[in-house]
């Protein structure tokens, strides 16, 4: 097996996740003068948080889903249930630098609706709700424990992507994945819940591909910060490629999610590997994985090439995942 | 757009671009909540196969 070598990791960005804090921010300014919440403590509280998260304050996913609970009981015109949405969101203010917590589906972590609640954000048209089970009781310490060891393993060998994992994601919420039609899923990221990771421990993954998908993960969450008040393409929803990444075929928005993901995975993997700590059987498998994604990404690169109807923020950002993962394999 | 939409200006709100469009699905007009702003991620492959890790779901965005 040949390995992909190359230039593959730059600093992290300080400001990382911090866009689409920023333009929530001034979604809740906008909120609170609007004056639609017909209560002024309500506007205040909102105010207040808008400015905390301005100076560099998070806000935990239960709070995003607040957010949009709230816009939708506005658009419903349930001013009842858009004021206790507002007052809830307040509640989960979090400070500029969290560790991610793991909190796995199981009664002791989620009551009955936060549990119905969380299936209902995560769920799509291909990740039903019902594929999204509780974690048993005697496999939620060992789900922890290999959660645990592979944020170790990205903390201590891929510093970078660690540092940008952190300024993503607050929640990694372990599950029992139900296989639909043939199909399971490894794990899924929400504008709903932003910040949180939903995650199928009933896979067998070595401890580097545990990490590996979580910075998968949390890079959808990236993508969604980075393009948080602009489109990145341009095709329509209808058109539909081949994904480098699923077997079902993609539009444009997918393909393209699916390669600047691919790109941090790449730059995960290729820090391991260089790193002098990493063990050699893991820098076997990082290689070998290296290549894989190499390839994956150049496949789904050439489509957004042929394809893809870019913006210039769109562009841009793809250009960044192109840097990080060298064309040729050498 | 929103009942509110004398009061709300949607170019503000998550889930928009400047103009006021939907970025992320049918954020606020849809009627099917399962699908409202849910730029959903979903990782999917055939049960066993070894595929790399997730994969992507996000919307096809409803432009405009």
């Amino acid at each position: 097996m040949k390995s992909a070598r190359g230039p593959v990791h730059s600093s992290p960005q300080i400001d990382v996740g911090r866009g689409i804090v920023l333009r929530l921010a001034e979604s809740l300014g906008h909120i609170a003068q609007s004056g639609v919440l017909k209560n002024n403590d309500l506007q205040d509280t909102l105010t207040s948080l808008g400015g905390s998260l301005e100076n560099g304050a998070r806000l935990h996913p239960e709070g995003f889903a607040c957010y949009f609970a709230m816009l939708r009981a506005l658009n419903d015109n349930q001013l009842s249930a858009a004021q206790t949405a507002a007052q809830a969101m307040a509640t989960y203010e979090l400070p500029g630098k969290v560790v991610p917590t793991i909190r796995p589906l199981h009664d002791t972590f989620f009551l009955p609706e936060q549990a119905q609640q969380m299936r209902a954000h995560f769920a799509s048209d291909s990740l039903l709700s019902r594929q999204i089970n509780p974690v048993p009781t005697a496999s939620v310490e060992l789900f922890q424990d290999r959660l645990k060891e592979a944020l170790e393993l990205l903390a201590n060998l891929a510093p970078y992507s660690h540092a940008t994992f952190t300024n993503i994601t607050t929640e990694i919420i372990p599950v029992i994945g139900q296989s639909h039609n043939g199909m399971t899923f490894d794990g899924c990221s929400s504008v709903e819940r932003w910040g949180a990771i939903l995650i199928n421990m009933q896979l067998d993954r070595t401890a580097l591909v545990l990490a590996e998908t979580l910075v998968h993960e949390s890079c959808h969450s990236l993508l969604f910060d980075l393009a948080n008040d602009s489109y990145l393409t341009l095709n329509p929803a209808d058109e539909l490629y081949q994904s480098p990444l699923r077997i079902d075929p993609r539009p444009i928005d997918g393909i393209y999610h699916a390669v600047f993901v691919l790109s941090h995975m790449y730059r995960f993997l290729a820090e391991v590997a260089q790193n002098p700590e990493t063990p050699n059987d893991m820098r076997q498998e990082a290689n070998t994985l290296m290549f894989t994604r190499q390839q994956a990404f150049n496949d789904g690169y050439g489509v957004l090439s042929d394809h893809a109807q870019l913006t210039p923020a769109g562009q841009e950002i793809l250009n960044s995942a192109r840097a990080r993962v060298p064309e040729s394999v050498s | 757009m929103m009942s509110n939409e004398k009061k709300l200006d949607t170019g503000k709100l998550l889930g928009f671009d400047r103009d006021g469009n939907c970025m992320w699905g049918e954020i606020i007009e849809g009627d099917d909540k399962s699908s409202a702003i849910s730029a959903l991620t979903g990782a999917v492959k055939p049960a066993g196969a070894v595929k790399p890790a997730g994969a992507v779901k996000p919307v096809g965005g409803v432009k405009g």
